[in-house]
């Protein structure tokens, strides 16, 4: 099998993989090193990998999958206190042009912190990633229906959330 | 502002997805600059998709050095905050073994409430008093919050440092009692990792530090001449076995000061082995000692999360890459934490199963030391006290208003 060029992958799926970051830790500047640190991954592992086409994206996403759970989990309690101090900075930063600190998108990231990492994934695989539900219950390890199904109850809860905490929550960040 | 929600699942579905799809994709940076044409990977360490600013890349392994991220990423770069947050409210219940302490200690609650402020505890009770900060560590020295983590703040509690910058230049700035600022500058790739006796800590992350097998060279700065002492390269452990791919198979290095002490803990861990190594770097004479290593001291996800005043190391295991399990959903993993008067050499504080009552849920190293004692706080809201002794026991139990128990940062002993 022919590998195509890393730069190939690069420019094909860094929108699909950064969006997932994002969704996932609703920080631009996490996501953006989420991301990085994803190509980087996979650039170390693509010749020994080798993934094809088809499923490159998804190999990419599973590896930045695994590294937004790492940024949540593995120093959860550096998390919270770099996030706690970044958010001062995105206090101060007040309305820039990255596209995540626009106020709906915060209203989203917002209300996503709050949600269960299986939740948070669910959405942002199939919303931010844009993957087919095949493959998010491949990458969650559950079937196609019950990757619906279980997609369907998160975002659910996201709209929950966004009707009872928006305020609140967009206070909060962006004030 | 609010966001339009009255539709259906599926128009809400696409809502969102529109949404995301409007985030322009990151610039590329220097360390992400295509090259040519059809890369094959060259030698780690030599790719071109390595240079550039890699603080917090770990290399081609992955070896991402978290407690450095805290070092540099929470004290470099904050401007005064824009205006106090609310104050939150926390509830303290003393336990048994906390019922003749009369002390207070300052603590931060790491999760969405945000409550900082002051636990005093007396005549087997404990209160709350929230302040309006946006600082996290208590410099006691000072009798104030400031924005750094507690191993910038100098042994001495008289004193601390930030760390702000470009690309350029690194300016570590110390801010002494009187409130004046000294900025020292030194180059962008050194960046303070903490403040011992021996000076304040820079750790060079230059990309020619990161890759398999490199090291992050460690100098010292004087805080009151600006001179850099550079230091003997210490010697990290290693990623024991080959590390996996996939969800769930994390492999990393994290590297961190003890604050007080001369110790710098350095700890790999490799999920797809269940192997870890926990080093530690002597400032004083610019030594590594490996005092844990998995493979002859038993599998598991190994950390330090404290040292004595006599200079043994508090080490937690767990069972499993406990790092990657949310605290909520650990129930079941083996925790033990043991007292390493040597190396190799531990006796178990405490050990049992994730959520059982009375086990160590996992601790933060940002413990303080207090004479011979070590405070500790667990992801779970749990003071604890190691005391020799009397052993490792659990003081009090934090809890938050409406998010239940926050991972709790100390600033300091109980005094």
């Amino acid at each position: 099998m022919t590998l195509l060029p890393f730069e190939h992958l690069y420019t094909s799926h860094v929108a699909s993989v950064h969006r997932f970051c994002l969704s996932q830790v609703g920080d631009a500047a996490a996501a953006e090193d989420i991301t990085h640190d994803t190509f980087i991954r996979a650039f170390a592992a693509y010749q020994r990998v080798r993934p094809a086409e088809d499923v490159a994206r998804t190999w990419l996403i599973s590896i930045a999958r695994n590294l937004s759970t790492d940024h949540h989990r593995r120093h959860g309690r550096w998390r919270r206190l770099i996030e706690r101090q970044r958010r001062v900075v995105t206090e101060q930063r007040g309305v820039e042009s990255l596209a995540e600190e626009r106020s709906q998108l915060h209203a989203v990231a917002a209300a996503m912190v709050g949600m269960r990492p299986r939740e948070r994934e669910l959405i942002g695989l199939r919303v931010a990633a844009d993957l087919s539900y095949r493959e998010v219950g491949e990458l969650m390890g559950m079937s196609e229906p019950a990757a619906k199904v279980a997609t369907h109850r998160a975002l659910g809860r996201l709209r929950e959330r966004l009707g009872r905490a928006s305020v609140h929550d967009i206070r909060e960040i962006v004030q | 502002m609010t966001i339009d929600i009255d539709i259906d699942s599926q128009t809400f579905e696409q809502e969102l997805r529109a949404l995301y799809a409007t985030v322009a994709p990151p610039r590329t940076r220097p360390s992400l600059e295509v090259v040519d044409a059809a890369p094959s990977p060259p030698p780690a360490g030599s790719s071109p998709w390595l240079r550039g600013r890699v603080l917090r890349r770990g290399g081609a392994v992955g070896a991402i050095a978290a407690v450095v991220i805290v070092g540099v990423v929470a004290v470099r770069g904050r401007p005064a905050p824009a205006g106090p947050p609310q104050l939150s409210l926390l509830s303290v219940s003393v336990l048994p073994a906390g019922g003749q302490l009369n002390c207070t200690i300052a603590v931060s609650a790491l999760s969405d409430v945000h409550a900082t402020g002051f636990i005093t505890f007396a005549q087997g009770r404990a209160s709350f008093a929230p302040v309006t900060t946006t600082g996290n560590t208590y410099v006691r020295g000072l009798h104030r919050w400031v924005d750094t983590t507690p191993q910038m703040v100098a042994p001495d509690d008289n004193s601390y440092v930030t760390a702000g910058g470009d690309q350029t230049h690194t300016d570590v700035q110390v801010v002494d009692s009187t409130g004046r600022h000294t900025v020292l500058t030194v180059n962008s790739s050194l960046s303070p990792l903490g403040f011992s006796p021996e000076g304040i800590v820079l750790l060079d992350t230059s990309p020619s530090h990161n890759g398999p097998n490199s090291t992050m060279p460690i100098s010292l700065l004087d805080p009151r001449t600006g001179t850099i002492r550079a230091m003997p390269l210490p010697a990290y452990p290693a990623i024991v076995g080959a590390p996996g791919t996939g969800p769930g198979l994390s492999y990393g290095m994290t590297t961190g000061y003890q604050a007080g002490t001369s110790s710098i803990w350095m700890y790999s861990y490799n999920a797809a082995s269940n192997i870890s190594q926990v080093s530690r770097y002597d400032l004083t004479n610019g030594t590594t000692t490996l005092w844990f290593d998995g493979r002859v001291d038993g599998l598991g996800a190994a950390q330090q999360v404290g040292e004595t005043a006599a200079g043994e190391a508090i080490i937690q295991v767990a069972s499993s890459d406990i790092q990657h399990v949310a605290p909520n959903q650990r129930a079941g993993i083996r925790e033990s934490t043991l007292l390493m008067s040597s190396p190799h050499r531990g006796t178990v504080l405490n050990a049992g199963r994730e959520g059982d009552a009375g086990v160590a849920d996992n601790l933060s190293p940002l413990s303080a030391i207090d004479g011979h004692d070590v405070w500790l706080a667990g992801d779970n809201g749990t003071l604890w006290r190691y005391q020799p002794g009397q052993g490792l026991r659990a003081m009090a139990s934090i809890r938050t208003s409406t998010n239940g128990a926050p991972g709790v940062s100390i600033s300091g002993a109980c005094v």
